[in-house]
């Protein structure tokens, strides 16, 4: 959607009056779950973390939902149209068993430490010098990427309803700080979860339709694999090493894209795990992200599957000449099948998606800086209230910086590229340094900046060698999945050498951070049902992926 | 955590507040959006049906909506929400290394003696 404003996309929406009653009512929502839940924010924990006190489903929800933004929806049919079904790569073997990682293995040293933040975990675990560079890196990319969403958003606005850029930046930001200022996270949270369903409704039927436009799911693959070749629908073949298939070769998929990328986007990314920080008790946290993992083993249904489809219902796609841009996919498919009434409700999925989005950027952000930042390093010492206080100046400045960058965003497009290309450097060793710093005891105070510092760096040296034709890769994807085997591997070494000259922090300091040490409350040590067992629920979603692989060969 | 049960007096007193449970927004919303979508789906012309592959989509997904509305409803019903109520921060909520650092305001927490020497590091708190 980024590219659209480039090419100058003429798509818009035919919305009837009854559409744009739906989108009226869904936003009256929003805003009446801000006003609902201002008496509930007392402290700066109300505001930041929800006073820990929501349950499993809700977080669960949360946290897959502030993921199905922008990139999601929009650039995963995208994707899926220019590279086709080996993009499920991105959920079945990445996301999923990231997130089952997380809730099983990483979830009691968050939760159970009680640490605020995930740059609160650097801090105590390793030193201020770790935890500055993840909290700063952190909070300047927060507040750029919600520009960038809120840029997104605006664009949608404008071709879709027909509103100026400037006011649909304005009018979105002015809404998401309201109900942001209001509620703070649970009122985030809540409206990730009435997202959801909407998006859910919006997209459900959009996909069967588009399923029988090409003649069923058999047809659609026959004649995509006559046009593109197997690999194009088969995610598993041609990924030997030179082999065809555009998204790379196995070693990259499953050690880069696997356990490099995606165990650190799902892993440290604040904006993910604050949502489980949230939940109620200890195993409330620990099923967060698993519960989350489900809807996400289907998201590939309501976005590549359409991305593909599209190739066949939408002749010329992507090409030039044609008006659409692959990432036109979805809104060109609504505005083509839903009648009036469920374009509506479409639609209004997909503006809610994207200020989710931007919602789930504003409130890691603020908690961040003021935690973090202000507390810790500006005035450290002052009362509750006082952080409160901070943390709503924090939400307003954010979503000013935001609206800043979203405005240079609309002079310069390709820079939302850019940004997030260079904050993607910082995942990698990021998870690198916890990982570690989770499982090896002896890694010291200074291992975790160093980890970091030297992982980034190599990412950043491959990304350069590639751009100047130095090392040869199949695709993009391919570099950033190698690109982070070679950061990883690059910040373990370093991580280690680091430790070597350093004494080891004591039992108390690491208490509760590091493996063998964890915290783990009532709810998580008694006996509970399996329907409540982070394990079972954990391995049921890991076979539910692989029966999913399964299924798309059938076809 | 502070549990409704630990706070007597305060659980059932307020009804407002037993409504802003995230499923009563849900619910209410999708019945809304159920309801106009069926209404939109009773009156649609055979142009918005030869549209979507010759289905009233309407009319599948209003009364969907309307079920999945119903059922939010149905939930909140048999199993009311705890009270959502901001509470007070203390020592408690921080991670052990951070205690009595920067939690310098105890005083202002009715019902606490103010501030106490740190806990021996080592002790793990009971579950609570």
């Amino acid at each position: 959607m980024f590219l659209a404003a480039e090419s100058g996309s003429a798509l818009s929406l035919d919305l009837s009056p009854v559409d744009l009653v739906l989108m009226i009512i869904y936003f009256s929502f929003v805003l009446g779950i801000g006003f609902a839940l201002k008496r509930a924010v007392k402290s700066s924990l109300d505001f930041f973390l929800s006073g820990r006190s929501l349950p499993a489903w809700v977080t669960g929800i949360g946290f897959i939902s502030a993921n199905i933004g922008a990139v999601e929806l929009l650039g995963q049919s995208a994707s899926g149209a220019q590279y086709g079904a080996a993009m499920v790569h991105y959920f079945w073997i990445g996301a999923i068993p990231a997130m089952v990682f997380l809730g099983i293995v990483m979830m009691p040293f968050y939760y159970g430490s009680k640490v605020r933040s995930v740059p609160e975990y650097l801090r105590l675990r390793f030193d201020p010098k770790a935890h500055l560079i993840n909290a700063i890196t952190f909070v300047v990319g927060s507040m750029l990427i919600a520009g960038v969403n809120l840029y997104a958003l605006s664009i949608v606005l404008e071709a879709l309803l027909g509103i100026p850029l400037i006011l649909a930046i304005v009018l979105a930001a002015v809404f998401v700080l309201s109900y942001i200022l209001l509620g703070g996270l649970t009122s985030a949270i809540y409206n990730e979860v009435m997202q959801f369903f909407v998006v859910l409704i919006g997209m459900v039927p959009l996909t069967i339709i588009a399923i029988k436009e090409t003649g069923g799911l058999g047809q659609l693959f026959d004649r995509l694999s006559a046009d593109r070749g197997a690999s194009f629908v088969e995610p598993w073949t041609g990924t030997g090493i030179g082999g065809s298939n555009p998204v790379g070769d196995w070693i990259g998929i499953i050690l880069g894209l696997a356990f490099c990328l995606s165990f650190g986007y799902w892993t440290t990314n604040f904006a993910e795990v604050q949502r489980a920080m949230a939940a109620k008790d200890g195993n409330s946290a620990r099923l967060t992200p698993i519960i989350g993992a489900y809807p996400k083993a289907f998201v590939p249904l309501i976005t590549i599957l359409p991305g593909m489809a599209a190739l066949v219902l939408l002749p010329g796609i992507g090409t030039a000449g044609s008006g659409l841009e692959y990432n036109d996919a979805i809104p060109a498919l609504m505005d083509k099948y839903l009648p009036p009434g469920v374009l509506g409700v479409a639609v209004t999925g997909l503006l809610a998606a994207f200020m989710a989005g931007m919602a789930a950027n504003v409130s890691s952000f603020n908690a961040v800086f003021t935690y973090d930042l202000w507390q810790d390093y500006i005035r450290p010492g002052r009362s509750d209230q006082y952080y409160l206080r901070v943390g709503r100046w924090a939400t307003v400045g954010g979503v000013a910086v935001a609206v800043a960058t979203a405005l240079i965003a609309s002079g310069f497009s390709n820079i939302s590229n850019y940004l997030q290309t260079l904050f993607s450097f910082f995942n990698v060793p990021l998870f690198c340094a916890f990982i570690i710093g989770m499982f090896w005891r002896r890694a010291t105070r200074s291992a975790g900046f160093w980890g970091i510092l030297v992982g980034t760096v190599t990412a950043i040296t491959v990304y350069a060698l590639y751009k100047f034709d130095v090392l040869a890769f199949r695709s993009d994807l391919q570099e950033t999945m190698w690109g982070s085997i070679a950061a990883f591997a690059a910040g373990a070494l370093a991580m280690v050498l680091a430790s070597l000259r350093e004494p080891r922090k004591t039992d108390a300091e690491l208490h509760g951070l590091v493996y063998g040490m964890e915290i783990r409350d009532a709810s998580d040590v008694a006996v509970r049902p399996w329907y409540r067992s982070p394990v079972v629920l954990g391995l049921g979603v890991l076979v539910l992926n692989a029966g999913l692989y399964v299924a798309v060969y059938a076809f | 955590m502070t549990s409704p049960e630990e706070r007597p007096g305060e659980q059932g007193t307020d009804l407002l507040a037993k409504l802003f449970d995230i499923r009563s927004f849900t619910g209410a919303l999708f019945l809304i959006f159920g309801v106009i979508v069926t209404i939109v789906g009773l009156t649609a012309g055979d142009a918005d049906i030869r549209k979507s592959a010759g289905l009233n989509l309407a009319l599948i997904i209003g009364p969907i909506m309307l079920a999945l509305g119903a059922l939010f409803i149905v939930w909140l019903l048999l199993r009311p929400p705890e009270l959502l109520h901001g509470h007070e921060v203390t020592e408690e909520d921080l991670p052990e290394q951070l205690r009595h650092q920067g939690l310098e305001a105890i005083p202002e927490h009715p019902g606490e003696p103010g501030p106490e020497p740190p806990p021996p590091p080592r002790r793990r708190p009971t579950g609570h």
